[in-house]
């Protein structure tokens, strides 16, 4: 009994470690989530009523958005066409939430978060790389 | 006189309380006050011109010049070296009189109770022995170079300092040893999928300026800088990952 101890803890620690790496893997994919969630409740002004309701939805909507991207990655067009239907669909929910005109703003501020971040990450590409050698590969 | 009256007159026409007043002298001095005067003065202007003290005072005050300067009371000699051994009897012939230890009774029976010895007593000879007792032979001083694990100590401190400054300087890997070295890398294999129009834009682009000022403006914007304050702690796989979903629906994006 002595013997097989220190296996079972070693097989339990293993099993844990695992468990909580995929659980961090699936928060850190959420991150960018909330952030972005967070950017458009403060543009929108939203009361706090209205953002306890609005965030699960939000939430939702980004990871059907995630899978519908991933789905459909290969075909550009019918990923696009697939973006509109579902934000249609949502902008009908949001309404729900908040009067109409806001409903209609929160994928413009969406997409200005979206943006935002190309830009932010270009910039930083740009920076950790010196022009004259850039100028040096392009020759 | 005439001249009196009139004044009088217009005063009492006016109806002036001055015209009531009679004319009188209010000062007065002394009698035979001026007939001494000028002999004064005139020992005043002697006593400032004078060459001694004695000379001016015998112009200021000639009576006290006069008087003669012999101490007019004397005592007996050796009076005052004989006056405690005189004095104490005759103090002690008195009624009243008491001892100090019946006056301190009578004002303070309290305190006359007290005992007044030491309450603190040392051995007889204590401070003779003192000095001697105190003069403790010095510690011997050891010196810390002088033991050999202190050496060895040293020696393996100096070793390892030396050891990975060497590691810190010269270990670097090739691709580390060039700043930026990877990210280069990766540029050009993106840059060896692009033709020659998007080359060209791109070498436009870099050439209009990109020296890094670049970056102060884009810090100004308050936009931008609150997204980047939101990116805080978001790993760059999942901004990877953002980016490509952000640039796949690029066309269908509400930018406006």
């Amino acid at each position: 009994m002595k013997k097989w101890l220190p296996i079972f803890i070693l097989f339990f620690l293993a099993g844990f470690a695992s468990f909580s790496q995929q659980d961090e893997t699936n928060q850190e994919g959420a991150k960018i989530a909330e952030r972005m969630r967070e950017y458009i409740q403060i543009n929108l002004g939203l009361s706090k009523n209205e953002a306890e309701r609005f965030s699960p939805v939000f939430m939702r909507y980004i990871r059907e958005f995630v899978q519908t991207h991933r789905e459909n990655r290969d075909d550009r067009l019918i990923l696009q066409q697939k973006i509109v239907e579902l934000r249609l669909r949502y902008r009908t929910e949001f309404r729900q939430i908040m009067d109409e005109q806001r409903a209609n703003k929160v994928f413009q501020y969406e997409d200005k978060f979206r943006i935002e971040v190309i830009k932010i990450i270009k910039e930083n590409r740009r920076n950790r790389m010196p022009p004259g050698r850039v100028r040096s590969v392009l020759r | 006189m005439k001249d009196k009256e009139n004044i009088l007159q217009e005063l009492s026409e006016l109806k002036s309380t001055l015209a009531n007043i009679t004319p009188q002298n209010v000062y007065t001095v002394p009698v035979g006050y001026f007939d001494g005067l000028v002999f004064q003065v005139l020992n005043r202007i002697k006593a400032m011109e004078a060459k001694n003290t004695t000379e001016e005072l015998s112009y200021l005050s000639p009576s006290l010049i006069n008087i003669s300067r012999l101490m007019p009371y004397t005592v007996p000699a050796g009076y005052f070296e004989e006056i405690a051994e005189n004095l104490m009897p005759l103090i002690g012939e008195r009624n009243d009189y008491h001892t100090a230890q019946e006056e301190i009774e009578t004002l303070s029976p309290l305190l006359s109770g007290l005992k007044k010895q030491i309450p603190y007593s040392v051995p007889d000879g204590y401070f003779d022995n003192l000095v001697e007792k105190t003069n403790k032979p010095a510690a011997k001083v050891v010196s810390i170079t002088h033991r050999k694990w202190f050496r060895y100590a040293a020696a393996a401190v100096v070793t390892g300092v030396a050891v990975l400054t060497g590691f810190i300087f010269f270990g670097k890997s090739d691709n580390e040893k060039e700043a930026g070295g990877l990210a280069l890398a990766n540029f050009t294999r993106e840059i060896q999928k692009m033709d020659d129009m998007q080359k060209d834009n791109l070498m436009d682009f870099i050439d209009a300026g990109m020296s890094g000022n670049e970056t102060a403006q884009l810090n100004t914007d308050s936009r931008l800088n609150e997204v980047k304050e939101l990116l805080k702690g978001v790993s760059d796989k999942e901004l990877k990952e953002f980016q490509e979903q952000s640039e796949d629906i690029e066309d269908v994006l509400m930018t406006n």
